[in-house]
């Protein structure tokens, strides 16, 4: 299982470059803005720095989503799956390879963050209490319309046309932000997403079981 | 077997996102609908007056209002909002500190968001270098008043003047003498009654001052005293705008006298503090001794309705108290039950009887384009899946507690309502069913996806045609109808397989250990 | 126990439509090289593709060392070589890199046999696949296949791309390793002389149905070419079936039979031909008679 893990990871190099890329930078820039910026201007009293994760949150979706979809297209256009189902492994094992590497792209994000957000708290944000609560949740929410979107992509990336992939990415991505937008960051949007993204993957898997390769 | 297995988890999966991204798709619609009206027609094209509700005079300052030579009286206005509302928007609002602007000496608007736990926080020198802040400590269950500031050599901050506060007072130190707090406290709606929580075990009122803490007396959870919400009264999901008592413009003749604010006020009272209970009913709660004064006044105060307690879908209500010198004088309540379409404004003296009522309705038919929407929304609502349209009646009165008769009626006028909703599923289940049974699909399976897509209809048929299996049908050589090649026999005519295009010879070469030694050549 | 390597039965294929295979049976005993030869479109790949469950049936069951193809799991395909035509390989790596994915998932790895594998064929390891030449491709594809020691090997078309002596070369490798117990080859080629070679059995596909399935040599006995001449004009009709084809020319008759036996030379000899010689065939002979486009036979 290892060596189509590592395949996997191998073949999403570049979008996982940009997004290591992306997150860096952001995570460099709060560990600068915060003690260089706010501090000396007023305590931490409260979480500093949701206003700027909702942006990276929402490019994450949009992210898992092209991750998705550039599996399934390199997938199809390059007969990956078609050579290594020939190999002494089975689809389930390739497609789980693959999941492991999609969640883990985004995951890693979410993770690198929420150390980054740990460190900062400790350090500058210890003097009273945080709503950790409230981070949390975002994570969470981030996590789940992460892996929708992932799903979706995934879903899309099918066909091996490059641009029919984008507009339905782009198209189905709205609703999960409207849910998020009009339900908060609570259960009834964990539910939903958690149904999207769960009945996205599964029919993937469905249609990866039984796809002529 | 496998493949049926396959059929119904795809199809389950297909349905759940259909459903949900449908679901998503008309309250998308339903909203462009809405604000394509409302922005367009309600808003900017009709008068301001179609959708603002007034009371002149308002029954609050009867004494000035009946002076010999009144210019204007004073009134109440309030306009229907268009009932926007996104949950995300108001979480993160609530808790930012950006909302509200604290001067820091570089007037720097801080984007944090706060605790819920912390009750106050203000820079209280210049140039801010010393914040004194008030929060919850959850693990002691005692609130920390403390001073937050900036050392200058290092520019950390730092913690100083330190003092904890319980039930039972306050201290430098947090003993065991100041009591405990049980955590599950309930803070008052908006920053004007910051200091003031209800803790929900020791069921009374506490408020939090400069000498430490007052208690109020304890309420008996057998009583009439159930306290739901309390402090202000905003109202959300924009069902209320400019929401405002007016003053009445009183002139001698040959004297202009503006009118005196110690004479009649809307706002908040420093003396008391209004708190919604259970039953609908709101109450004045004496700030100083925190026990109750007395009724405020009540929803709903028109007739042929229950307060929902506890409902899902509470109703909108936006509170106006009414006070004189400070203190408590009436109070004036906004309640929307549709948000942007109907408003009510009630008038409650400093007793809490009801003395005037007032309401908007937008009445859609009169307006150019209301029609259309109704249209449109009839339309749309008739897209819905009708299992779901069929037991909302049932979901409501699980929350609303109604009598059965109502909630027949209430399932009979949906019924009614939605049978064009019905109608259209019945088409699409012909049309389901007719392909389904040229795809060969057994009797029971056409049944489950007839009664399925008469019972979500649009989403049903979407799905059918998502999941529906991907065979080329081949023209069958003896009914001449499309049967498909991976069955044995054709689905129609029962015929067993064969395949006229395919000329192959007729002779064979075999032997002993071919798998075919039986087959005798045509 | 089940002791064949590749089980088919009554496979019927459908493209859009169009019929492929039209229920085909077809065993491989174990320890056998069959081969598997047909026309091209005549659905050899596709057989090969449904065995290794690239594609599904529209119905029929497949089966690979005793396991149904549905089921086999990933120790199963462990014993499995498979080389495809086309060589479909990962184009934008380096050979090495294909190679240490391959010896990642194998079950068993027989890293001395494939280093001689590509000391012979002189493989260059740091190249990207897309840069090799198609019989480079060929090589290595067939290296990696054979260096999982597999107990079946599927080969479809591998010499393609071949010079003669690689082919010979692997002729030879394909032989060594029948030699081990048990092993198998099913393998699709057009180049018949290979196949008559080293093909215990041959079955040869045509119009969707197996026409021909038996041992090489039994098909060289039952498959008969004559000339007959007659005293007056050849008979416009004979009385025989399983006629494969049938040329006359005045007195001349050459005629193709299948299943020739003594009571069909016991039919011929009722017409008092003159002479009857048989003219010998080989394997390729044999085939372009059975998959040529057949009228209906006259008799039978």
């Amino acid at each position: 299982m290892w060596p189509l893990i590592k395949r996997e990871f191998e073949a999403l190099y570049a979008p996982l470059l940009l997004i290591a890329l992306i997150t860096g930078g952001y995570i460099i820039w709060l560990f600068f803005w915060l003690p260089t910026y706010l501090i000396p201007r007023a305590p931490c009293l409260g979480l500093p720095f949701v206003y700027s994760h909702l942006k990276l949150f929402m490019i994450l979706p949009v992210f898992s989503a092209a991750v998705g979809a550039l599996q399934m297209t390199t997938d199809r256009s390059s007969g990956i799956s078609t050579f290594l189902s020939t190999l002494a492994t089975s689809r389930n094992r390739i497609f789980a390879a693959r999941l492991i590497a999609g969640i883990a792209s985004f995951v890693f994000v979410l993770a690198a963050l929420a150390i980054a957000d740990a460190v900062l708290i400790n350090r500058y944000c210890s003097l009273v209490p945080m709503d950790i609560a409230f981070l949390i949740r975002m994570f969470a929410t981030a996590f789940l319309i992460s892996l929708a979107g992932y799903g979706i992509g995934l879903l899309a990336g099918w066909r091996a046309n490059k641009v029919l992939p984008v507009l339905i990415v782009i198209l189905l991505l709205i609703p999960l932000f409207l849910i998020v937008f009009f339900t908060g960051l609570g259960w009834q949007s964990y539910l939903l997403l958690l149904a999207i993204a769960l009945a996205g993957l599964i029919l993937v898997w469905q249609k990866y079981r039984n796809v002529s390769l | 077997m496998e493949w049926h297995k396959n059929y119904i988890i795809q199809t389950i999966a297909v349905g759940v996102i259909t459903l949900i991204l449908m679901s998503v798709a008309f309250f998308i619609a339903g909203r462009i609908i809405w604000f394509a009206l409302y922005d367009n027609v309600i808003r900017t094209r009709t008068d301001l007056s179609n959708n603002t509700a007034g009371i002149e005079p308002s029954g609050l300052v009867d004494s000035f209002d009946k002076k010999t030579t009144p210019w204007k009286q004073s009134s109440i206005t309030a306009t229907l909002g268009d009932g926007f509302f996104s949950q995300l928007i108001y979480e993160l609002q609530s808790r930012s500190m950006a909302a509200k602007k604290y001067w820091t000496g570089n007037n720097i608007i801080q984007y944090q968001m706060l605790s819920d736990d912390i009750y106050c926080a203000y820079p209280y020198n210049y140039p801010g270098l010393t914040w004194r802040v008030l929060y919850f400590d959850r693990s002691r269950g005692l609130f920390v008043n403390c001073d937050i500031q900036r050392e200058l050599a290092d520019r950390k901050w730092i913690k100083s003047k330190t003092q904890y506060i319980g039930p039972e007072g306050s201290s430098d130190t947090p003993d065991d003498t100041l009591g405990r707090f049980s955590g599950d406290l309930v803070k008052a709606n908006g920053s004007f009654y910051w200091n003031v929580f209800f803790d929900k075990e020791q069921n009374r009122f506490f408020s939090l001052d400069p000498n430490g803490i007052k208690k109020g007396p304890q309420l008996n959870p057998e009583g009439e005293y159930h306290p739901f919400e309390f402090g202000e009264f905003p109202g959300r999901y924009d069902f209320v705008r400019n929401f405002s008592w007016n003053p009445p413009d009183i002139r001698k003749e040959g004297e202009n006298r503006s009118w005196n604010p110690k004479d009649g006020l809307s706002g908040y009272s420093t003396k008391a503090m209004l708190v919604l209970d259970e039953s609908g009913r709101f109450d004045w709660l004496d700030l100083e001794s925190l026990e109750y004064r007395g009724p405020a006044g009540n929803i709903p105060f028109w007739p042929g309705v229950q307060y929902p307690k506890q409902s899902v879908d509470k109703w909108h209500i936006a509170a106006l108290p009414f006070t004189v010198d400070r203190e408590p004088d009436g109070l004036i309540l906004a309640v929307g039950q549709r948000p942007g379409l109907d408003l009510r404004i009630g008038v409650f003296d400093k007793n809490g009887k009801l003395i005037k009522t007032g309401e908007k309705y937008i009445v859609l038919n009169d307006l150019a384009g209301g029609v259309a929407y109704e249209i449109g929304t009839y339309l749309l609502k008739n897209l819905h899946p009708p299992i779901i349209l069929l037991i909302s009646p049932f979901i409501v009165s699980v929350f609303h507690s109604l009598p059965l008769n109502v909630i027949f009626l209430l399932w009979l006028h949906f019924f009614l309502i939605t049978l064009p909703a019905l109608l259209l599923g019945v088409f699409f289940a012909w049309r389901v069913a007719r392909d389904a049974r040229s795809l060969g699909f057994n009797r029971r399976a056409r049944k489950i996806w007839i009664i399925a897509t008469i019972a979500f209809s649009l989403v049903g048929y979407i799905t059918y045609r998502l999941t529906r299996p991907d065979v080329s049908l081949v023209t069958c050589p003896n009914c001449g109808k499309g049967r498909r090649p991976d069955r044995e026999l054709c689905h129609h005519c029962q015929s067993y397989w064969l395949v006229p295009e395919n000329i192959a010879p007729l002779w064979r070469v075999f032997d002993a250990d071919s798998q075919q030694v039986t087959d005798e050549p045509l | 126990m089940n002791s064949a390597a590749v089980e088919i039965e009554n496979l019927v294929k459908y493209y859009e439509g169009r019929c492929v295979l039209d229920g085909v049976n077809l065993r491989v005993p174990s320890g056998c090289i069959y081969g598997l030869l047909g026309r091209n479109g005549v659905g050899k790949t596709t057989i090969i593709r449904i065995l290794l469950g690239l594609e599904s049936a529209s119905r029929g069951r497949t089966s690979l060392l005793g396991v149904e193809t549905a089921k086999l799991t990933a120790r199963d395909r462990g014993r499995i070589g498979y080389v495809a035509e086309g060589h479909h390989l990962i184009q934008h790596y380096r050979v090495a890199r294909l190679v240490e994915l391959y010896q990642g998932l194998a079950i068993n790895w027989n890293e001395q046999f494939f280093a001689e594998l590509i000391a012979r064929f002189r493989l260059p390891m740091d190249r990207k696949i897309k840069q090799l030449s198609n019989g480079m491709r060929a090589q290595l594809n067939l290296s990696l296949a054979m260096a999982i020691d597999p107990q079946l090997l599927i080969l479809d078309d591998p010499t393609l791309g071949l010079d003669t002596i690689s082919r010979r070369q692997f002729l030879e490798l394909a032989i060594d390793l029948i030699q081990r117990d048990g092993r198998s080859i099913l393998f699709c080629s057009h180049i018949l002389s290979d196949v008559e070679r080293i093909a215990d059995r041959v079955g040869i596909l045509a119009a969707g149905k197996l026409v021909v399935d038996c041992q090489l040599e039994e098909l060289k006995n039952r498959v008969r070419r004559l000339r007959v001449i007659f005293a007056d004009a050849a008979p416009a009709e004979l009385p025989l079936t399983e006629i494969i084809s049938c040329q006359s020319s005045g007195r001349e008759l050459v005629i193709t039979v299948a299943n020739w036996n003594e009571h069909k030379q016991a039919m011929l000899d009722t017409y008092q031909p003159q002479s009857c010689s048989e003219i010998p065939m080989s394997l390729e002979d044999i085939f372009v008679e059975c998959t040529q486009t057949q009228p209906l036979s006259a008799a039978g």
